[in-house]
């Protein structure tokens, strides 16, 4: 991830707290507030779901005991809705088989109530920073899919042979071209997915596979 | 006499005066034994010397004083021959009179007396015979006995005509007909009567009838024989007991001045073991072979006091029962069999022979081991089940408790730090920070109303106060714990004042107070050598007050642990929780009471418990 985040202004990343407990609410609202997080509370997983602009970077504080729905149970319905928002849980009483049960499913954190505003405010940031490595892989992805999507039929079989690592005079006996025209098709390929030498377009190859 | 008189002068005057040449003064035999026919010895001695004197005279008046001559001859031979008879009718006379006697006692005695010749004829038949067969004497002689009698004897007749030859007597029982046709048994006794030879002439028979002896004797056997086969073949344990020694030794006590047995019995355990071991097994069934564990009866014979532990106590109550003269005495207590095992048995105790016969006394004996088990498992169970529904209850109530009341923790805490955080920034911003600081103090508020709620909840649980019977209570944790005592060989003691007041309060408590403080003595003991005795006691204290004492004989308690004994969370046992005594404490304390423990100068520990007598105060939950 060497590379810079993109151009365009990412929208402030905002906390969601999900808790039925409105003196616990009131209570991380402040806190995330006084380190200058913004924050949005919630006393129930369906007033979470009807949010408005639920596609905001940020994360999630989320009680285990919540009324309705078990914090578990909820998790997992948020990953069936590809909502891949980091998941920091709170419980009153904290058992471990729970916890462990949480952390395999993704959870970020695990604190028990009452925990230490530092380990909060650490899980938070933590949580916040894996958001935003998140979307910017997926922004990434985004404008490589984009490019590929751009290149001629011929093209991608090209690629395809050429990130494989044949020469292009194989490449050309392969698909029945000349080298001249592999070494054009190549040069198209090179410039349409902004690959400045064959290896950044290796790269860009097993990322497109990964994410198919 | 007369005609012997007559006789003796004709046979004189012949001799003297006639001259018949002979021995006329032979006849004279013929006087002789008319006498001896009916005269005394004296009238026998008379006639012969006189019948003598008169040969004499007729011989020297017709012959003077010859010469041994045949005249002479004859006379002495006449002389002899009157002297001869004269002793031989004395003889027979003797011999007559002996018989007549005889004869005379044959008639006096009750038996039947009958003589039969070697034909089988009866020659002779008393009155007792008459009586004993309904033939009378005129009837039955010449008569054919084993005819007339239908004689049967207990074997063949070759054997005991045998037995009449060789010995001369045989005795045994023989059925005979009565004239009425009704069988008697007659116990008869034969002699074989010999002349002077030895030639058999008759045989004596005397019998007695034992027709209605035998018939008893039959019904005995058969009430015998009933009494054995249910003896033997019952279902239940039956033992005979022989009781003689027990009751020798209580008679010696009555002479030594003891009148009042149950006080005495009340002092002297020692004396009841004695009386135990004095008690002989004579006999004992199938059954308590099987329930003993026993190979063989003989096993099982010999002292009491193998079977029935030192622990028992209803012994005396047995020992009083037999030496007021019997009755039936019952109960149930413990025996240990062969093998070791304690059983469970209920026991009735009876004379069948009376009140002064305590050689066979009958015990029977019920094992109820089994349903024993089976009872105090089910107890067991229930107890066990109500203090995992009460264990279920109080978890599922501390986790609720425990969620509400952390809740607003949480939040104080998190207000706390964002308040601090609010002022330490760069620009402190009191306004957010002193905001956080006012929901610091309502949230404390909420959770103290939260423990209030908590408690107001535990003190409406309705108290059910009655006043109960510690003694019951004591025995049913008995049972309860018996299992454990057994495993870990403590003798449990209770001792409770005979005026010890009824405590007042909540039973189902109270009794896990009593079974927690049992429980922990006897695991308190379990590594100890030697007696392991646990004494519950109890007695007033003051005038409103019971006192209760559970005392061991255990390594007592640590110096370390005695300062918070009963904190909650403290334990000396790896699987304990530590909660027993703290709840107990709370338990006394809620009922108004004190509970507290000290160390025994002799080893072991001792908690005691105070409860008072009268309605308890509803001292604060």
């Amino acid at each position: 991830m060497t590379r810079m985040p993109p151009t365009m202004t990412a929208p402030p990343p905002v906390v969601c707290i999900v808790d039925d407990d409105a003196a616990v609410r009131e209570a991380l609202d402040s806190l995330f507030r006084s380190v200058g997080l913004n924050v949005a509370t919630f006393s129930s997983a369906a007033d979470f779901l009807a949010r408005e602009n639920a596609s905001a970077p940020g994360c999630l504080v989320l009680d285990v005991r919540l009324p309705g729905v078990n914090g578990l149970d909820f998790q997992a319905q948020l990953a069936a809705m590809d909502n891949r928002l980091p998941i920091v849980f709170m419980t009153g009483h904290g058992d471990i088989p729970m916890s462990v049960r949480a952390m395999k499913a993704g959870a970020l954190d695990f604190l028990s109530k009452p925990f230490r505003d530092q380990d909060m405010l650490d899980a938070v940031s933590m949580a916040i920073e894996r958001d935003a490595a998140e979307r910017r892989d997926a922004t990434a992805i985004g404008a490589l899919r984009q490019a590929y999507a751009s290149l001629t039929p011929r093209e991608r079989e090209v690629m395809q042979h050429v990130t494989a690592g044949l020469m292009n005079k194989q490449v050309g006996s392969l698909l029945g071209l000349s080298e001249i025209t592999v070494k054009i098709h190549r040069g198209n390929v090179m410039r349409k997915m902004a690959a400045r030498s064959l290896a950044e377009l290796v790269r860009q190859a097993e990322a497109l596979a990964a994410h198919s | 006499m007369t005609t012997g008189a007559l006789l003796a002068l004709a046979v004189f005057l012949v001799d003297t005066f006639t001259a018949l040449q002979g021995a006329v003064a032979v006849v004279y035999l013929v006087v002789v034994l008319l006498v001896a026919a009916s005269g005394s010895r004296r009238a026998i001695g008379g006639a012969a010397f006189g019948c003598m004197g008169l040969t004499i005279v007729s011989f020297v008046r017709g012959h003077g004083f010859p010469a041994l001559d045949a005249a002479m001859l004859r006379c002495l031979v006449s002389l002899s021959a009157i002297a001869i008879t004269a002793v031989l009718s004395l003889r027979a006379r003797d011999r007559l009179a002996t018989i007549a006697g005889q004869a005379r006692l044959i008639e006096l005695t009750h038996d039947s007396i009958y003589v039969r010749d070697m034909d089988d004829v009866i020659v002779l038949w008393n009155t007792g015979a008459e009586q004993l067969y309904g033939w009378t004497a005129s009837e039955a002689m010449g008569q054919r006995a084993t005819q007339l009698l239908a004689t049967a004897l207990p074997g063949h007749h070759t054997v005991v005509d045998a037995a009449l030859f060789s010995a001369g007597r045989w005795e045994g029982e023989v059925t005979q007909k009565h004239r009425d046709g009704r069988t008697v048994i007659v116990a008869t006794r034969c002699a074989l009567l010999r002349d002077d030879r030895g030639k058999a002439r008759v045989i004596l028979e005397a019998g007695t009838d034992v027709t209605a002896r035998r018939a008893a004797d039959a019904a005995l056997s058969e009430s015998e024989d009933r009494y054995r086969s249910m003896f033997e073949k019952a279902r239940f344990s039956f033992w005979e007991e022989d009781w003689t020694l027990v009751m020798d030794r209580i008679a010696t006590l009555r002479d030594q001045g003891v009148t009042d047995l149950a006080g005495y019995l009340q002092v002297n355990p020692a004396f009841i073991r004695e009386c135990c071991a004095l008690t002989q097994v004579t006999d004992v069934n199938d059954a308590t072979v099987r329930m003993l564990g026993a190979r063989c009866r003989e096993d099982l014979l010999g002292p009491l006091d193998r079977f029935l532990p030192p622990t028992d106590t209803t012994f005396s109550r047995v020992i009083l029962t037999i030496a007021q003269g019997g009755g039936v005495a019952e109960g149930e207590t413990h025996i240990v069999n062969l093998k070791g095992e304690r059983l469970t048995v209920l026991f009735a105790l009876n004379m069948p022979l009376g009140p002064t016969r305590f050689d066979r006394v009958l015990v029977s004996v019920v094992d109820i081991t089994d349903r024993k088990r089976a009872e105090r498992a089910l107890m067991a169970v229930q107890s066990e089940l109500a203090q995992a529904a009460r264990i279920t209850a109080l978890g599922e109530m501390s986790a609720s408790i425990a969620h509400e009341v952390n809740q607003p923790l949480a939040a104080i805490v998190t207000h706390g730090e964002a308040s601090l955080r609010w002022l330490r920034r760069p620009a402190p911003d009191l306004h957010e920070a002193c905001d956080a600081i006012a929901r610091v103090v309502r949230d404390a508020r909420r959770a103290s109303e939260v423990v209030h709620r908590v408690r107001s909840l535990a003190s409406k649980e309705p108290r059910q106060h009655v006043r109960f019977d510690l003694a019951t209570l004591v025995a049913e944790c008995a049972l309860l714990l018996e299992g454990e005592m057994a495993q870990h060989h403590v003798v449990l003691g209770v001792d409770i004042a005979a005026d010890a007041p009824l405590p007042r309060g909540d039973r189902v408590q109270l009794q896990q107070v009593v079974l927690n403080l049992m429980g922990n003595a006897i695991r308190a003991m379990s590594d100890v050598r030697g007696a392991r005795t646990l004494v519950l006691r109890a007695r007033a204290d003051g005038e409103e007050s019971l006192l209760v004492e559970v005392e061991d004989s255990g390594t007592g308690i640590p110096e370390d642990i005695a300062a918070h004994l009963f904190d909650a969370f403290v334990t000396t046992r790896g699987g304990g929780m530590g909660m027993g005594l703290a709840i107990c404490r709370s338990t006394v304390e809620s009922h108004g009471g004190r509970l507290w423990a000290t160390n025994r100068p002799e080893g072991g520990a001792t908690f005691h418990f105070t409860l008072p007598v009268t309605v308890a105060e509803e001292a604060g939950a």
